[in-house]
């Protein structure tokens, strides 16, 4: 079982802006994954590095597309976290 | 006597009287200007004058400017009058003076009339030279008196297309795309950090007609973004400055301000007398108004915002396929939750890229370039330079522009509610809330509140509150009946974030209870 899951991993791109590349302290990293949407790395990464906002509060955007939460996650996909922001 | 009075005279000017008629007991200072005949002009002696004015035009031109002076300075009341006919060598051509309560306000009113008057008013003047001739002499413009014989304000000695040459000799453009140029109306809202460079490039372009939607006053700190304006005009407003600042880089182009606050009430009148409106405010309430307003009014919204050392960009398009904000993020964030510029910090130059980007979306707009970014979210980062153009396409569900629209109205602004019940509350906004305690110090054994302020009522004095605004405060006593009345009384003193939590201490305790499991 546990080989399985390590088989599963996916080589993931992932960009954070705004709030969460603070909260990250990263403009971007690669991950190796065995999460399979983007909603189940969003929490897994948000949980990790104490991210504040919550998920219906962000958007995400898969290989340069907004996508929906529940989108499949390929191999060397680029996966971009966005908030939005006020400022002026 | 009424504040303004602008005048025609045909008889000579009795200064002292002038001055008298302003005498006011609120004022501190009179600032007052005298324009006298001198005995030459261009190196030539001159015996006398003869001012020919254009009295209709005179009369409502000064009554303009007079009205000007009133709304950009602190003013009690001003008078000025222009001398009309023969005047000898000393005689009094014009007077000008302001009162106010202050000497810096009454100084600059009055410079600013009276640079205003020379500019603007309608008036030639005949000299009469110690050698017998005499000639007319444009008061308007000393420098360039023959060429301009007309009431154009600030009249430059060049042609209109002069200014766009450069840009013409664009195949996309030419004179046809000048020409649209011309036509075109877009309004700016918010003349800040956004709002500067959009409309300095506009303007420049050679946009017919700009709007700036703006009612705050300059502040220092604004200056180190906001490229409109200068040192010296902190403390003004800054729409009629951004106005007075574009009208002196393009004169050729019509600039219009709106000093009230967009909300539900002005929105609908604003995008009904433009083509297009760049969103350049700081601040979610007003971007998902104008997000909406795009959709519900039909007209395309570029809209810029700012966090830190990067940006976001996009046009709403209600043509479009491409969606809209709420397509994105439906709801603004709860207060608090991302930051804004105050609190987090802006550099410069970044407000300024992203402004100058949105200069250059509804120019794409007016042209018909390629390229326009309502079907892309632009995001960039000054730091990396990285950017990313995300696809983005109209959410079917989507409240505003989906298939089963629920949203029909721009939203009103509710009244901020004096009470906030226990449910109201998370655990989050409770460590963000200063708890201040009401009781008496015999009723705090019932239910401890250890972390908050003590404040009894019995000393309550709105007037010294033991905290300072910059937080939010939670007033709690025992059945939230004095806490009531303290964040009435304390909110009649300016203090906004004052609530009352309904139910006293014991509704609290339960809060920290839920909050705990």
């Amino acid at each position: 079982m546990d080989l399985d899951v390590i088989r599963m991993t996916l080589p993931v791109r992932l960009e954070y802006f705004a709030l969460l590349r603070e909260q990250r302290g990263l403009d971007a990293e690669t991950v190796e994954t065995a999460c399979r949407t983007a909603r189940e790395l969003y929490r897994e990464v948000s949980a990790s590095h104490g991210f504040t906002l919550p998920e219906d509060r962000v958007r995400v955007a898969v290989n340069n597309a907004f996508a929906p939460w529940d989108t499949a996650l390929a191999a060397n996909d680029t996966v971009v976290f966005i908030p939005p922001v006020s400022g002026g | 006597m009424p504040p303004l009075i602008f005048e025609i005279a045909d008889e000579p000017l009795n200064v002292p009287a002038l001055a008298a008629s302003l005498a006011n007991r609120t004022a501190g200072a009179l600032a007052s200007f005298e324009g006298w005949v001198r005995d030459h002009n261009d190196g030539r002696q001159v015996d006398g004058l003869d001012y020919e004015v254009f009295k209709p035009l005179a009369q409502s031109e000064g009554d303009a400017i007079l009205e000007e002076a009133r709304q950009k300075f602190q003013v009690t009341a001003i008078r000025a009058v222009h001398r009309h006919g023969m005047l000898a060598i000393g005689d009094c051509a014009v007077w000008v003076g302001v009162i106010a309560s202050h000497r810096d306000e009454a100084f600059r009113a009055c410079r600013y009339v009276i640079d205003e008057v020379k500019h603007r008013l309608p008036i030639w003047k005949k000299e009469h030279y110690r050698d017998g001739t005499a000639e007319w002499v444009n008061c308007q413009h000393p420098g360039a008196a023959h060429a301009h014989h007309h009431t154009q304000d600030h009249a430059p000695a060049f042609a209109e297309a002069d200014m766009y040459a450069r840009q013409m000799r664009l195949p996309e453009i030419g004179a046809a795309g000048q020409a649209k140029l011309k036509a075109a109306k877009v309004l700016i809202v918010g003349a800040g950090g956004l709002g500067s460079p959009a409309a300095l490039m506009l303007a420049a372009a050679g946009v017919g007609k700009i709007g700036i939607a703006e009612f705050d006053l300059l502040e220092a700190s604004n200056l180190h973004r906001q490229i409109l304006y200068a040192a010296a005009d902190v403390g003004q407003p800054k729409a009629a400055l951004a106005a007075d600042r574009l009208r002196a880089l393009n004169p050729f182009i019509q600039v219009e301000t709106h000093k009230a606050r967009v909300d539900a009430e002005t929105l609908p009148a604003l995008f009904a007398a433009y083509d297009i409106v760049l969103d350049c405010t700081d601040n979610f309430t007003a971007k998902y108004l104008l997000a909406d307003s795009a959709i519900l009014f039909g007209k395309p919204l570029v809209q810029a915002s700012i966090h830190r050392f990067e940006g976001q960009l996009l046009t709403i398009d209600p043509a479009s396929d491409g969606g809209c904000l709420r397509c994105l993020w439906p709801e603004p964030p709860p207060d608090g939750m991302i930051g804004n510029c105050a609190e987090v910090g802006v550099l410069g130059v970044v407000p300024g890229l992203f402004g100058t980007l949105q200069a250059s979306e509804a120019l794409k707009i007016i042209l018909g370039l390629p390229g326009a970014l309502d079907r892309h979210l632009l995001i960039m980062d000054a730091l990396t330079l990285a950017t990313r153009r995300i696809a983005r396409r109209k959410d079917a569900d989507c409240a505003l522009c989906g298939d089963r629209p629920t949203i029909h109205a721009l939203s009103r602004p509710t009244a901020q509610p004096f009470e906030l019940a226990a449910d109201d509350l998370t655990a989050g906004m409770l460590t963000d809330f200063r708890i201040v305690d009401l009781r008496e110090p015999e009723e705090r054994a019932d239910y401890p509140l250890p972390q908050a302020i003590q404040w009894p009522f019995s000393g309550f004095d709105p007037a010294n509150p033991p905290f300072d605004s910059s937080a939010p405060v939670l007033l709690v006593c025992g059945g939230g009946v004095r806490s009531l009345a303290g964040a009435r009384a304390l909110r009649a003193r300016g203090l906004n974030e004052v609530y009352s939590l309904v139910g006293g201490a014991k509704a609290f305790a339960q809060l920290g209870r839920q909050a705990a499991e």
